[in-house]
């Protein structure tokens, strides 16, 4: 045995072996053991598990050139911008039509509550505080006293959703209601 | 004479001399030469790492692909306070584990016939560890990584063979540091156990205190 290094190193391999050892400074030990025969094989005398630190060099995951690692990375950006496409279709069709649905249902179903409150205003006693001037002199204002509700006039492809709808003189508004979403 | 107001090139080759953390920045604003830049620099040790992980490198394409996807679609959420690896490897790792995850489930009637095949096409004719080649190594781990649980493998390769620090690994895997060194105590010892236990050829002559504790 001649190289010097395995002083150094010896250490630092038995540390691996105990429970709870502080992480040792071990830049240099991998690249020493990737380079010296002689404490490689001292080292996985004394710690097998050490063959795997050779996972780290360079062309183990997927051996290639730099020619191939360019079409790999060309590969990969054409890859991802047809998954952004794909998205982005998805947004404008089926799937995202549904959840456009369910966010314009959403969006009805807070509107209609927000007027709701505001027609419920008219019946409560002086001392509740006035809806703010915005609401109060919007819709709510010139929604005619008596609503219409009808029972499930739509469904939207899920058993669970439910379509009301407010009929008035002025304004109609529209509320789904399905407790399954998640919001 | 016309002012150039806009060359993919140029903005190319700036992005080149930047750090992550600006490319990331360069992501959140929504600039998609940044994205492309990103790709171009972590594709490969991306590939690397899921592979690791997934133990398929066309799955650890998709797998990379979707984190890169991700990576878009949440630009606005990357925190200056972390590092942009850890930002990165910690999106690419949680998807490769919920793929194998996924994976494991549908796999689970025909795993037995896959690994008595790896075992006879094993290639036994070396004999010394030290000599193991990259391919033998990166099986042999393939092969006994399948019996560590995620949490050990995703600490044993992050930070033995990517060589993160233990901060950076606890960040990315979302643990405390003792937690990481206590994962990666016990990834080493069930590797060095079984590289004996089922290699012993490449093993002969090792001996080491507290090996003989049963379980990952």
């Amino acid at each position: 045995m001649s190289c010097g290094e395995w002083v150094r190193l010896r250490p630092w391999v038995a540390a691996r072996l105990e429970r709870g050892a502080a992480p040792a400074a071990e830049s240099a030990a991998p690249n020493h053991l990737a380079q010296c025969d002689e404490c490689r094989r001292l080292a996985y005398a004394l710690d097998p598990s050490l063959v795997f630190l050779k996972l780290r060099e360079p062309g183990t995951g997927r051996e290639s050139s730099d020619a191939a690692g360019a079409a790999e990375i060309a590969a990969m950006r054409e890859r991802v911008a047809t998954m952004r496409s794909m998205r982005a279709m998805n947004m404008k069709w089926p799937g995202a039509a549904r959840r456009g649905t369910r966010a314009l249902g959403w969006r009805w179903a807070a509107a209609a509550l927000l007027v709701g409150a505001g027609l419920a205003q008219g019946d409560r006693p002086a001392a509740v505080a006035p809806l703010p001037l915005a609401l109060a002199a919007g819709p709510a204002a010139t929604m005619p006293t008596e609503l219409e509700l009808q029972p499930v006039v739509e469904e939207l492809g899920r058993p669970e959703a439910r379509v009301y709808q407010f009929a008035g003189d002025d304004l109609s508004v529209v509320m789904i209601v399905d407790e399954t979403l998640d919001v | 004479m016309p002012e150039l107001v806009h060359s993919a090139t140029r903005q190319r080759a700036a992005w080149s001399e930047t750090s992550d953390r600006q490319l990331l920045w360069g992501l959140r604003d929504g600039d998609e030469a940044a994205l492309n830049e990103l790709i171009a620099r972590k594709t490969r040790p991306l590939l690397q790492l899921v592979a690791r992980i997934v133990h398929d490198e066309e799955e650890a394409r998709d797998v990379v692909q979707v984190t890169f996807l991700r990576l878009w679609e949440h630009r606005q959420r990357f925190d200056d306070r972390w590092s942009p690896n850890t930002w990165i490897y910690r999106i690419a790792t949680n998807l490769a584990i919920d793929h194998l995850r996924s994976r494991r489930s549908r796999e689970r009637s025909v795993e037995p016939m896959r690994f008595h095949l790896q075992r006879v096409a094993d290639d036994r004719s070396r004999r010394d560890l030290a000599q193991l080649g990259l391919r033998e190594v990166k099986a042999i781990f393939q092969r006994l990584s399948q019996g560590l649980t995620e949490k050990q493998r995703l600490v044993f390769l992050l930070r033995e063979v990517e060589g993160l620090s233990s901060q950076e690994v606890a960040a990315i895997v979302g643990c405390r540091e003792s937690t990481v060194r206590n994962h990666l105590f016990n990834a080493r010892r069930f590797l060095r156990r079984e590289l004996v236990r089922r290699y012993p050829e490449y093993a002969a002559g090792f001996r080491a205190p507290g090996d003989e504790e049963a379980g990952p």
